[in-house]
């Protein structure tokens, strides 16, 4: 990872992409997969483990963090994400792509058969419901639990990028260490931090709930203009400059609410 | 820079491996693991080059281990040509390439079949069959 090419910015002096991932296993079999169909889950769309790969044993499932000079370029005081984050994005899904192939790879070497389904030509998302929801898929996996900011927290942080592959083979199920949906959500769980809700420029996360849609019009109307010659999109304001950034909240590192005190400003 | 329907060009990909072949297959085999698949987004027109730093709205694929796993699938056969042996090595991966190659260049979550390339899935029983790759 450190030294393949495709983990770098082509712009600038190509700074890395990301940093090494963490990684879990979930049985293919996990009821929990199940509960993904629900409508106040992901819904109906969202497709089993064996539909993608009849005779499906395990999930393996990945968290790519984003590398510190990513993370850095994100001033706290702009309303408009750094180029740094929007290529990062972007590009970095492709090494996402990149290293779901190499699993892949890996895998039918050691005898089975894989199945990456964010590489599949069946996948497919209607109104932003996935068919195969990698951040669910990690949860299930025990890789985090959600934020409220809808983010996935796990030991590596929140700002980075989620990928799985499914195969036959049959690895251990890692430990769930959690229960809840948002177990390690300190505002969730006991009204503290937060910062993510001032932290949204557009006001897309209140104390209760992400609004999916105001993020969504955010990026139509502003980021995209913004960028429209990069041909580049996506914010992460949401994931960058939170006590859940890098680390789970609370957890080695600053203590929640430590990067509360600071000034947002709203200059473009 | 969106899809627009664009599809990988399958002519050039099979020139770019055959180019692979006559360059490692000279006075001995002797495969590159440096050499990669480059394909650009404007024509999806794929050549051949070293992995270095990136070009922008370009990917890249390593020949051997990644686009060729099997250690000595790049050997050229005796008495083959370097194009003949390219088309058959093409066609192995031609099903999964062309679908990776189109997620590279989806800018969306959306998957391929906004940007129409479920016209590289076969059509069978009313769905899109997926690629289960299978131990090599």
């Amino acid at each position: 990872m450190r030294s393949d090419p495709r983990n770098r910015l082509p712009e600038g002096r190509g700074i890395p992409i990301f940093d090494l991932p963490v990684a879990a296993v979930a049985a293919a079999s996990d009821p929990l997969f199940e509960q993904l169909r629900k409508e106040d889950v992901v819904g109906p769309i969202h497709a089993s483990p064996e539909y993608w790969l009849a005779g499906a044993r395990s999930v393996i499932s990945y968290f790519l963090p984003f590398s510190k000079e990513i993370k850095q370029a994100y001033s706290i005081n702009t309303r408009l994400p750094p180029l740094e984050w929007v290529s990062g994005r972007l590009n970095g899904e492709i090494f996402n792509h990149v290293l779901r192939r190499a699993l892949v790879i890996m895998l039918r070497r050691q005898g089975g058969r894989v199945v990456a389904p964010g590489l599949d030509p069946r996948y497919k998302a209607v109104n932003w419901l996935p068919m195969w929801s990698e951040r669910h898929v990690g949860f299930i996996a025990g890789l985090g639990s959600f934020g409220l900011h809808g983010g996935l927290l796990t030991e590596k942080g929140t700002a980075g990028r989620i990928g799985s592959v499914i195969t036959d083979l049959v690895f251990p199920p890692s430990e769930r260490a959690y229960t809840e949906v948002y177990a390690y959500c300190p505002w969730k769980q006991e009204r503290r931090c937060g910062v993510c809700i001032n932290r949204c420029p557009v006001g897309a996360i209140s104390k209760e709930v992400k609004n999916h849609s105001i993020c969504i019009a955010n990026g139509a109307e502003f980021i995209r203009p913004a960028f429209k010659d990069w041909g580049y999109h996506g914010c992460g304001h949401c994931q960058c400059n939170l006590p859940c950034s890098d680390h789970l909240p609370g957890r080695n590192g600053p203590a929640v609410g430590a990067v509360k005190g600071r000034k947002q400003g709203n200059g473009a | 820079m969106e899809d627009e329907g664009k599809v990988l060009d399958r002519a050039s990909v099979e020139a770019a491996i055959a180019e692979y072949l006559l360059q490692v297959n000279y006075g001995g085999y002797a495969p590159d693991v440096r050499k990669v698949l480059a394909v650009r987004a404007t024509d999806r027109t794929a050549w051949l080059r070293n992995a270095e730093r990136r070009t922008r709205w370009e990917v890249y694929y390593f020949v051997e281990g990644e686009l060729f796993p099997r250690p000595g699938d790049t050997r050229l056969p005796e008495g083959v040509l370097p194009s003949e042996h390219a088309r058959k090595l093409v066609d192995t991966i031609w099903e999964f390439l062309s679908v990776w190659n189109g997620y590279d260049f989806t800018t969306t979550s959306y998957g391929l079949g906004r940007n129409n390339y479920l016209r590289n899935g076969r059509e069978e029983d009313g769905g899109i069959v997926g690629v289960a790759y299978a131990p090599v």
